[in-house]
């Protein structure tokens, strides 16, 4: 498994992890972090004209992060894919082994971070 | 010829009766609506044997004396000529557009796209496209809250024409009206962004067609229209 970095700017301060394409993308409207379902998450994002975010995406086993994550959860992967995208558009598609799959992520910036790493095991 | 009176009689009477028997049964037919002469479906059809109306008769038409496809539109009266590429444009486009209006209409029975303008058959297909992008922009206005300019959108730059980032300018003239009307939303005047600058929102969204406005958002309500506008696509899909 490949750890993958993704520079992205996306149009509405945040960007979903999912496993499918058809998604109501939970919203944090008192604070605007992390918000998650086991459907979907939604990760906040640097607003675009204030630059790019930077997207780090990989097995745990090879992340070695040590902090605490920001968002430790389940997410169900029913096409064995992590499906990252904005509101317009289609981002990565990550193969993941399980169709439920078990999400960490950390943010270095509770609202509006340019750092963002997601990792993936076996749910 | 040999002549038997009681054959005769039995011959007479039972025409007598079989004819007393035919006009009872047409009186009782005529009553409850009967016609032996009315048509019925052809065998091997799932209608087949039922009793079918006489005026789909008149109605039926040999596959092969349909008018053909002329390659010809009618346009403000008059007829033009159109590529096969064209014919089948303006049938997508139609399509489409009956299909949004079909949307718009179980939720806002009334509404009505703006009249268009246009002579040629290319303008008729952009027409039925502008149409069908209004009809979804409707549909978005009602179904989602958020979406469309709020009710603290007051000032607004003009969008750039392509898909760019806002300019220094551009991103100065959005802060100064965030900072006078606040969030086009929620009226809030900070906007949560470290940098103290407001979201450029671009009305109507890039996803429903092409945007003419910039409000200033706040953070909160970009996300949430964000998390909108992907539910709303993940539907249309």
């Amino acid at each position: 498994m490949v750890v993958k970095t993704l520079v992205i700017a996306p149009e509405y301060v945040s960007f979903y992890v999912a496993g499918r394409r058809e998604v109501t993308p939970p919203i944090d409207l008192d604070y605007g972090r992390i918000a998650a379902t086991r459907e979907c998450i939604t990760v906040p994002s640097l607003y675009s004209n204030d630059g790019d975010t930077t997207v780090v995406v990989g097995p745990l086993s090879e992340l070695n992060q040590t902090l605490t994550p920001d968002h430790d959860g389940l997410l169900d992967t029913p096409h064995r894919l992590l499906m990252l995208s904005d509101a317009l558009i289609d981002i990565a598609d990550i193969p993941v082994s399980s169709t439920r799959t078990h999400i960490r992520i950390w943010v270095n910036h509770p609202t509006q971070p340019d750092h963002v790493v997601i990792g993936w095991a076996d749910g | 010829m040999t002549f038997n009176s009681g054959e005769v009689w039995q011959k007479l009477a039972y025409s007598n009766s079989y004819l007393r028997f035919e006009v009872r049964m047409l009186l009782l037919a005529l009553k409850a609506g009967f016609r032996p002469d009315q048509p019925r479906v052809p065998a091997g059809t799932p209608d087949g044997g039922q009793w079918t109306d006489e005026g789909a008769r008149g109605h039926v038409h040999l596959a092969s004396s349909r008018p053909r496809a002329t390659g010809r539109v009618r346009i403000n009266g008059r007829w033009q000529t159109a590529t096969p590429d064209q014919e089948a444009r303006l049938a997508v486009s139609q399509g489409r557009l009956l299909e949004a209006l079909q949307k718009v209409r179980k939720i806002d029975p009334g509404w009505k796209p703006n009249p268009q303008a246009y002579e040629t058959i290319e303008g008729y297909i952009r027409a039925n496209q502008w149409s069908t992008a209004e009809a979804y922009f409707r549909i978005f206005q009602l179904q989602a809250t958020r979406v469309g300019p709020g009710p603290y959108a007051r000032e607004w730059i003009p969008a750039p024409p392509t898909n760019r980032r806002l300019t220094q300018a551009e991103q100065r003239e959005i802060n100064r009206i965030g900072r006078k009307f606040g969030c086009h939303w929620c009226g809030r005047q900070d906007p949560g962004t470290p940098s103290g600058n407001h979201v450029g929102d671009h009305q109507m969204p890039r996803s429903w067609g092409t945007p003419t406005r910039v409000y200033p958002h706040c953070i909160w309500c970009s996300a949430s229209q964000g998390g909108l506008i992907k539910h709303l696509k993940s539907r249309r899909r």
